[in-house]
């Protein structure tokens, strides 16, 4: 089966075989050593935005001010929410798409390998501006990073000092890297398929993967132009957000989730997109209702941008348009509910074992599925004006992009890892990686659910007495949660230093052009493209 | 597609199918059971 | 497997398509602040009130009122407040803290302003009414918000205010909150939007 992957026959296994070492990076154009770069790249941002909201909940370890200004707190939830989402989430979903989709629809590269290589190399520089405000105020200059949280709302953000303005820079440098990224992308699937492969045949996870670029090409230079306007407000002499001069701070919120929305959808589809594979191979049963998640997909990318007001519903929006709201929202759960549906059949009467990939896709989608039901609560506009704005919030969306989006990231990660290193991980040592941290995680947020119904609102240092205990146990678990990630990583480190040889279908189950190749596949895969019948 | 062979005899994969059977039944239950408990919760 | 060599395609025209939709979503986001602003004129949103009777003045505004069109069948409690905006060394305070009318009746009030620094400034009021619902049915005649204020050192002055609470008014508003925030506008460039979107 294999035999004809090897035909190209390069005798460098590194390829293009122009330069070694750093230069060999930095100049790569082939998509397995640039999806290694984003994954890894991803793996350190992870442990960077960790270790500042580790620092966070110790301080929310007890009432009062013990470690920190509130200064620097503001700074430190602000900054955790724009590495997370930007330096950590979003890359490793890329990394998963430039090492898989090729591999997947049976093409030989991306479609634009250059570009592909200045899409990455963009993201270090980036995420060095969005922190290194930190270390300049250690040195007295400036004071300290973006301290408006990651939403930057006008009026406070119009006010802030430079921080803003490394961060501002730095999400322009981090869009154009997601847009670079999504045209390669939305290239490669639409024009280098195997023959034979239409999209309906195309695996669920590209799939995901085009209806996420597509959401990212249409909202991203929406946060383009609006922080554009907030530069231009704060140094040139604008009026977008500025009352004084006519504008309106509550257009900025518009702006803002108009983007912001979407971008919830487009952090997940890739993992909707994987998970089908596999809860298929370890139900060694074949996908239920694959057209079914195909529209369900497209579904939810429409509805995704036409339901932003639902963040800001106190701002005072009109009636009419916060019932349009409302049920726009509460839309959204059908096409969703249409995803579980068709994970848990995947599922009914499989042949299922339960290896590190597939405990973490079940406790995806058991937590992921508290998220979806406690963001329908949020949805209703009479419940938020008492929820909005309170750590019932916080859960909520770690439920949603810890459980949904982290989960579904280390659920992939598993599940490719041998194919990628060809070494098996440690199972042991996965399947405690995967406890510690289903369970700390619950420790961490669950609390949060009942601070936010008692009413402890987020985003500030200090608390009212009564908060004392959950917000104790939450930092205990959120400890927990931080270090058992070291678990993971060191986990990784080894597999990719060595271990037992995995096959080229690594999953009995498994399905798919990518088990053809051999583990870990030559570095020019799919040269002559497979047909499909 | 089977030229692996599997770590898992026919009569596991089988009674890997009906214990998971079995599990989807029990959840459901329980899920009925809490729904129907909720009806009797007065506020 | 079956095998064959990959055909050559050429990416460009795809990848210009997808650059539009990027230039157009860029794009949008500007177009979204005039949207925004008619939006918010259409329906009261955010506060923003009628501009239709501005331009004519008082006299004209006197036509716009006649007896026939005041309902007396029931009063609305106007409610005035302003705040000076950091960076403007003023005083405000409405002569009246409320009023009740009946939609469709003319009414005049004053705000005293007093400069409490000893050089002269300008400042420019924003107007804001609540709930939004009434917004679009606040109809101010002459205002102090349309035009940019210079103040002396200490001076102190009365800027008057005339209003119609029109008939249309939903029956379910009974108050109705006026606020003003007045703000500096050293400093700061004087487009025109400061003034003409003001209103």
């Amino acid at each position: 089966m294999n035999t004809a992957t090897t035909a190209n026959g390069h005798a460098n296994p590194h390829g293009d075989g122009h330069y070694s070492g750093l230069m060999r990076w930095l100049t790569t154009t082939n998509h397995k050593d640039i999806g290694t770069m984003y994954l890894t790249f991803s793996l350190i941002m992870f442990f960077v935005g960790g270790a500042m909201i580790l620092a966070v909940r110790a301080e929310l370890f007890a009432p009062g001010l013990q470690l920190m200004q509130p200064e620097f707190f503001n700074q430190l939830i602000g900054i955790h929410a724009l590495v997370m989402i930007f330096a950590a989430l979003m890359p490793a979903a890329t990394g998963f798409a430039n090492w898989m989709i090729p591999l997947m629809i049976g093409a030989p590269d991306m479609a634009l390998p250059r570009l592909n290589n200045w899409g990455f190399w963009l993201l270090p520089p980036a995420a060095i501006l969005l922190t290194m405000p930190f270390f300049l105020a250690l040195f007295g200059i400036g004071d300290g990073a973006l301290a408006t949280g990651w939403t930057f709302y006008a009026p406070l953000s119009v006010q802030g000092g430079m921080g803003v303005d490394f961060a501002i820079l730095a999400v322009h440098i981090l869009g154009i890297s997601s847009i670079m990224g999504s045209i390669n992308i939305i290239v490669t699937i639409f024009n280098m398929r195997a023959p034979g492969m239409t999209m309906m045949k195309l695996p669920l996870f590209a799939w995901g993967w085009l209806i996420t670029a597509f959401l990212l090409l249409a909202t991203l230079p929406v946060l383009a132009g609006a922080v554009t306007m907030l530069l231009t407000d704060r140094h040139f002499g604008t009026h977008f957000f500025d009352a004084a001069g006519g504008g309106d701070p509550i257009l900025f919120q518009h702006l803002f989730w108009f983007f912001g929305h979407p971008e919830v959808y487009i952090l997940l589809l890739p993992v909707w997109g994987l998970m089908p594979h596999v809860l298929a191979t370890f139900s060694r049963k074949p996908t239920y209702g694959y057209t079914a998640q195909v529209y369900a997909f497209i579904a939810i990318g429409l509805l995704s941008v036409v339901v932003w007001a639902h963040h800001f519903f106190t701002a005072g929006l009109p009636v009419p348009a916060l019932i349009y709201f409302m049920f726009s929202t509460m839309a959204i759960s059908i096409p969703l509910a249409v995803l579980f549906f068709c994970w848990i059949a995947t599922m009914w009467k499989g042949s299922m074992s339960f290896e590190t990939p597939m405990l973490f896709a079940v406790g995806f989608i058991v937590l992921f599925g508290i998220a979806g039901l406690t963001g329908l609560i949020l949805a209703d506009v009479a419940a938020d004006a008492q929820y909005h704005h309170s750590y019932f919030v916080v859960a909520h969306f770690h439920y949603a992009l810890f459980a949904g989006g982290i989960m579904g990231v280390m659920t992939g990660v598993y599940y490719w890892l041998p194919k990628w290193t060809g070494h098996m991980y440690s199972e042991k040592l996965g399947k405690l990686h995967f406890w510690l941290t289903v369970i700390s995680f619950n420790l961490t947020f669950m609390p949060q659910f009942f601070l936010g119904l008692a009413g402890m609102p987020r985003r500030i240092p200090d608390y009212a007495l009564q908060f004392a205990e959950f917000n104790a146990i939450s930092t205990v678990g959120a400890m927990i949660l931080g270090f058992s990630q070291l678990l993971f990583a060191w986990n990784i480190w080894s597999c990719v230093r060595g271990g037992p040889k995995a096959e080229a279908r690594v999953w009995e189950g498994a399905e798919g052009l990518e088990w053809e190749l051999s583990s870990p596949p030559p570095h020019h895969s799919w040269e002559t493209q497979p047909v499909i019948k | 597609m089977t030229d692996q062979p599997s770590e898992f005899s026919p009569a596991d994969l089988a009674r890997r199918r009906s214990a998971a059977r079995r599990l989807a039944w029990l959840l459901g239950l329980a899920v009925v059971i809490i729904y129907v408990l909720g009806l009797f919760i007065k506020r | 497997m079956e095998q064959v060599q990959p055909v050559p395609r050429n990416h460009s025209r795809l990848v210009i398509k997808l650059l539009l939709l990027v230039a157009g979503a860029f794009v949008f986001a500007f177009a979204l602040v005039p949207l925004y602003n008619v939006l918010c004129e259409v329906t009261g949103f955010n506060g923003k009130t009628s501009a239709g009777f501005a331009a004519g003045g008082l006299k004209a505004g006197l036509a716009q009122a006649p007896a026939s069109r005041v309902d007396t069948g029931r009063l609305i409690r106007v409610e005035f407040t302003g705040t000076v905006m950091p960076g403007l060394p003023w005083e405000m305070r409405p002569l009246k803290v409320s009023l009740d009318v009946h939609p469709g009746e003319l009414q005049q009030i004053s705000y005293l302003v007093r400069n409490t620094a000893d050089r002269p400034i300008t400042g420019q009021a924003v107007p804001s009414v609540t709930p939004g619902q009434a917004a679009q049915h606040f109809e101010k005649i002459e205002c102090f918000c349309f035009d940019q204020q210079t103040l002396a050192p200490g001076e102190a002055q009365e800027m008057p205010l005339a209003f119609i609470v029109s008939p249309e008014v939903d029956r379910d508003i009974t108050h109705i909150t006026l606020s003003y925030a007045f703000f500096s506008i050293e400093g700061q460039r004087q487009t025109l939007s400061a003034t003409a979107e003001a209103r």
